[in-house]
């Protein structure tokens, strides 16, 4: 797919290319064709062209409507309108890289909501979903089995390994009612890997098969010949290994919240909390002051610079200067700088510019050397000290 | 105006032989046709835009058996005719 924009300019040049023909005549004809176009439906409001369509002037009844910021009602004049209906030709033509989807007549009791989810997980080129909303579902699910049924045991201890390092999370409901019937497999293989942005997939799987697995099994896709089967082996083994990957995230969060909450209760045990708690508020003291002494002097030196009231830092020296040249920004500049591209305002401020859309070229500008108002600190240290945390 | 009708009124405004034109209209349906099929959008200065649009699968309804069908996802060659094409139609349609 080009997805082009083309104007009759661009579509003159490519009849001449195609036709090869002059490419000035073509231009014309390009534009004399979409005039009798006009002109046809101006004195007889339709126009039918062998191939490409019909143009056709419709008439629309006045109606009443309803404003939507007001609430008040209105009528809406009676019009015409251009209605464009294209050629059978010209319509399979575009409409090629879907051909083979057909209508499908859908069964009683089909849960069209479980398959709108379907949808959204598998990409739309897969021509077996659409059919799979099959009229005999029971006599397939036999069929259905075998394919999926390599996938959960290839995959199982994977699955598994996360419900032994966090043990925390509902996971086990999962493995329980898989277990129960091979038929609920697979809604609850499905379930997890179509949400794997829910945040506790296990409890999904665990009602599901419970309440409706019947209804479940018909809206699974049932590949109906040889080649969409090995396809669905594909996305099965890709669903099962994005659940296996949620499943270690999942054990990963969980472990990781876990330990600040251990480590407390160590801590209380042992005597040594009294000596810990001094040596660690002492340091902070320390700091806190030297910060507080580093600040009034950043604020001292900071009287001789323009300085931005609203701002974290304090101008307090200059850097050096930079001209502005072709290609260059500000926001460059403070990137260079101060590894900040927000702080271009400062330079803004250093500079008297008022608009930071207009630099005049060759300006000289001064480059403000920063502390923060705080600390004391420049931009790259904050920065390196917000990672550390 | 059916399309004899409208190769002869193009024949007339370009000089053309009704042959010729019918060929060269020809032509530039096809070139507008592979235009479409890679899609392509076609802005027309006042005229219109003629542009591919993708339409979602949905489920109907056959109102008198209740029947649901679910219709699949189709590429649709949209028309979308300008404020100066629509006052012009107007216009002639009044008068």
């Amino acid at each position: 797919m080009n997805d082009q924009r083309l104007t009759p300019a661009d579509l003159a040049s490519a009849l001449a290319r195609r036709g090869s023909l002059p490419r000035r005549y073509c231009e014309d004809f390009v534009r004399s064709f979409f005039d009798v176009i006009e002109d046809g439906l101006v004195h007889d409001n339709l126009v039918k062209i062998k191939g490409f369509g019909t143009f056709k002037i419709v008439d629309i009844d006045a109606r009443e409507s309803v404003n939507v910021s007001t609430g008040e009602r209105f009528e809406i004049a009676s019009h015409t309108k251009v209605s464009f209906t294209p050629d059978a030709a010209l319509r399979d033509a575009v409409n090629k890289p879907f051909v083979a989807f057909q209508t499908v007549i859908l069964n009683e009791g089909t849960d069209t909501k479980d398959m709108e989810r379907l949808w959204d997980s598998v990409p739309t080129e897969e021509p077996a979903t659409v059919e799979s909303a099959t009229e005999e579902p029971v006599a397939e699910a036999p069929v259905v089995e075998e394919p999926v049924a390599e996938a959960p045991v290839a995959e199982a201890p994977v699955v598994e390994a996360p419900v032994v390092e966090a043990p925390v999370v509902e996971k086990p409901k999962a493995a329980e009612p898989a277990a129960e019937k091979p038929a609920a497999e697979k809604p609850a293989a499905e379930k997890p890997a179509e949400k794997p942005a829910a945040e506790k997939p296990a409890e999904k799987p665990a009602e599901t098969p419970a309440e409706k697995p019947a209804a479940e099994v018909p809206a699974t896709p049932a590949p109906a010949c040889e080649k969409p089967c090995r396809c669905h082996c594909f996305w099965h083994t890709l669903l099962w290994l994005l659940t296996a990957c949620l499943f270690l995230i999942l054990g990963y969060c969980a472990a990781y919240y876990w330990r600040p909450i251990e480590l407390p209760t160590f801590t209380c045990d042992e005597p040594a909390t009294e000596v810990v708690e001094p040596t660690t508020t002492e340091p902070t003291d320390s700091l806190a002051a030297a910060a507080d002494q580093g600040a009034a002097t950043v604020a001292s030196a900071a009287k001789n610079y323009p300085q931005q009231e609203d701002g974290d830092y304090w101008i307090v020296g200059e850097l050096g200067t930079e001209k502005m040249t072709a290609g260059k920004t500000l926001l460059n500049m403070a990137l260079k700088y101060y590894k900040d591209k927000n702080l271009f305002t400062y330079i803004c401020t250093m500079n008297g510019i008022t608009n930071p859309d207009i630099v005049p070229l060759d300006m000289e500008l001064r480059i403000p050397e920063l502390k923060d108002k705080k600390t004391g600190m420049t931009p790259i240290e904050v920065a390196e000290a917000a990672k550390n945390q | 105006m059916n399309n004899k009708e409208f190769i002869s009124a193009l024949s007339q405004k370009e000089g053309l032989l009704q042959r010729d034109a019918q060929k060269m209209v020809n032509l530039l349906v096809a070139e507008l046709s592979a235009q479409f099929e890679n899609g392509s959008t076609l802005t027309v200065q006042n005229f219109g835009q003629f542009e591919v649009k993708k339409k979602l699968e949905r489920v109907v309804v056959n109102p008198s058996s209740g029947q649901r069908m679910l219709v699949p996802p189709k590429l649709v060659l949209n028309f979308k005719a300008y404020p100066a094409l629509k006052e012009r139609t107007q216009k002639g349609g009044e008068s």
